[in-house]
């Protein structure tokens, strides 16, 4: 049995935390990755406007809902991580610290998964359908400028630094609200400081440069998080 | 095997153990007393790897506890006093999310001691009082078949009958090679359970000894005048129980809070005598 890494473990801690994790966070995700467009879409329809986007451009905004709703999920499942009475069964299950830390960044990330496939999958039916506003399925979209590398990298970073800058949150805020949004507040002007020259700036360097240091923020953040729940007490 | 090797533990600028030395072998129900505040759940805490001793080394089967490795947190459990359980799970779902990781677990054993202790394993915790949650979790903890069970004031909320079936439990559990530690002000709700006894005072072990050594250098005498040579006295209906120092060499019946009294009122008397 291996006491760094053990995939079989992990796997357990995987689903040991999916189990777990509180059934009214699952249900209110499922509704908003399930509600949020048609209800864009529909009230687009009803004030009259036209509305020509694709799929893609809907399935973008979803992607912002719901990673960020994902976000909250070690707020959830992990509610007690950073608190010195309750934390004691976290730290106590039998598994590495970091499979712990792995185990909670895969079941943020299989949320967006899961939902955006849902999502996606009631797009897909509600195109075929006809409904108003749904004019184009996924890969007839015009919007092919959100398939550009820079813009995928850039996406992909910025949730994984929410990701991992939330989970360290949550071991060093306690999980208080207060600490919760000092980190969010944190994340947004990281966030701001990445998104603003991405959309304003046109020369194609400049995305590389922000996404360089998205990724160094990435990997500070996930080794910020990791260490921290290596030295935590209760 | 449990061991504590020149352990210095401190919270901030206060300090709790001052260069401790401990060992607890497998096999025995360890009492672990002390007053308020003296650190016997921060001992616990250390050994189970939720706290980092400043200076010394805490060890479960030669493994570091402080590291937390998945081998020493596969043979150890832990109940503190106070558990937030999740209000819609049931004790079954509680012990079903945790059995995947204790290849020790046994669901049988889990049946049989919600049953012992009168809990129903498919009620919800929030349907449950705080006593019928302790049963719960004591079930489940005892269920795991680890080598190391660690309770902080496990009878703290329980009712007399559920007291008496958890010495029982507990007493067939030791029977079966664990090694139990319990921490405990409630010392009448384990009398005749706990041996060996460990008295921390501040900062230090004041008293680390078997029952058996414990009545060789001490003798319990009931039912007499007070006696001045007396370690500890106190007047009881029938007259005055003292403990004094046994050199006679006569067995006596153990009473733990009188033990406990004189130790924290002779501590250098008591030093020199199990030296």
């Amino acid at each position: 049995m291996s006491q760094t890494f053990d995939i079989k473990r992990y796997g357990r801690l995987v689903r040991h935390d999916v189990r777990s994790c509180p059934k009214e966070t699952l249900y209110s995700g499922l509704w908003m990755a399930l509600a949020f467009t048609p209800l864009m879409v529909l009230s687009q329809q009803l004030l009259g406007n036209e509305y020509t986007h694709g799929t893609l451009y809907r399935l973008a905004l979803m992607v912002c809902m719901v990673a960020w709703w994902a976000l909250m999920i070690p707020t959830q499942v992990y509610p007690n991580v950073g608190k010195k009475k309750r934390g004691i069964y976290f730290a106590m299950l039998p598994a590495t610290k970091a499979e712990k830390h792995a185990s909670i960044a895969t079941l943020m990330v299989l949320t967006v998964v899961v939902l955006m496939a849902i999502g996606l999958a009631e797009d897909v039916l509600l195109t075929a359908v006809h409904l108003p506003g749904y004019t184009k399925y996924f890969w007839q979209s015009e919007t092919l400028r959100f398939l550009d590398l820079p813009m995928v990298l850039g996406t992909l970073f910025t949730f994984l630094v929410a990701m991992f800058g939330m989970i360290w949150a949550n071991t060093v805020a306690n999980n208080t609200l207060r600490g919760i949004l000092q980190v969010l507040l944190f994340l947004l002007m990281i966030g701001g400081l990445v998104f603003f020259p991405l959309y304003f700036d046109s020369r194609p360097q400049g995305y590389w440069v922000v996404i360089a240091v998205e990724a160094a923020a990435t990997l500070f953040l996930a080794w910020l998080s990791r260490r921290r729940m290596d030295r935590m007490t209760y | 095997m449990i061991e504590i090797k020149n352990l210095d533990f401190s919270y901030k600028k206060t300090p709790v153990f001052n260069n401790i030395n401990l060992s607890f072998p497998q096999g025995a129900i360890y009492g672990l007393l002390g007053e308020n505040g003296v650190g016997k759940t921060t001992l616990l805490k250390i050994i189970c790897g939720l706290q980092r001793p400043s200076m010394g080394s805490c060890t479960v089967d030669g493994l570091t506890s402080y590291d937390r490795l998945p081998a020493m947190l596969q043979c150890i459990v832990f109940l503190p006093d106070e558990v937030t359980l999740p209000d819609n799970a049931t004790p079954q779902k509680y012990v079903d999310e945790l059995s995947p990781f204790y290849p020790t677990f046994a669901q049988g054993t889990f049946l049989h001691l919600m049953q012992e202790l009168e809990v129903e394993p498919d009620r919800k915790f929030r349907e449950m009082s705080f006593g019928q949650q302790k049963k719960s979790l004591i079930a489940a903890s005892l269920s795991l078949g680890t080598d190391y069970v660690l309770l902080d004031e496990p009878t703290n909320g329980l009712d007399i009958p559920s007291k008496a079936q958890f010495r029982s439990i507990l007493s067939k559990i030791a029977d079966e090679g664990k090694t139990i530690i319990i921490s405990t002000h409630q010392v009448k709700d384990v009398e005749n359970l706990i041996d060996p006894i460990v008295i921390l005072s501040h900062n230090a072990v004041l008293l680390d000894a078997s029952v058996q050594k414990i009545t060789e250098k001490l003798f319990f005498e009931y039912g007499g005048a007070e006696r001045p040579d007396a370690l500890y006295s106190e007047l009881l209906p029938g007259g005055y129980m003292n403990v004094v120092a046994n050199e006679s060499g006569e067995e006596s019946q153990l009473n733990i809070e009188a033990l406990f009294n004189a130790v924290l009122r002779n501590k250098e008397k008591i030093k020199e005598l199990f030296a």
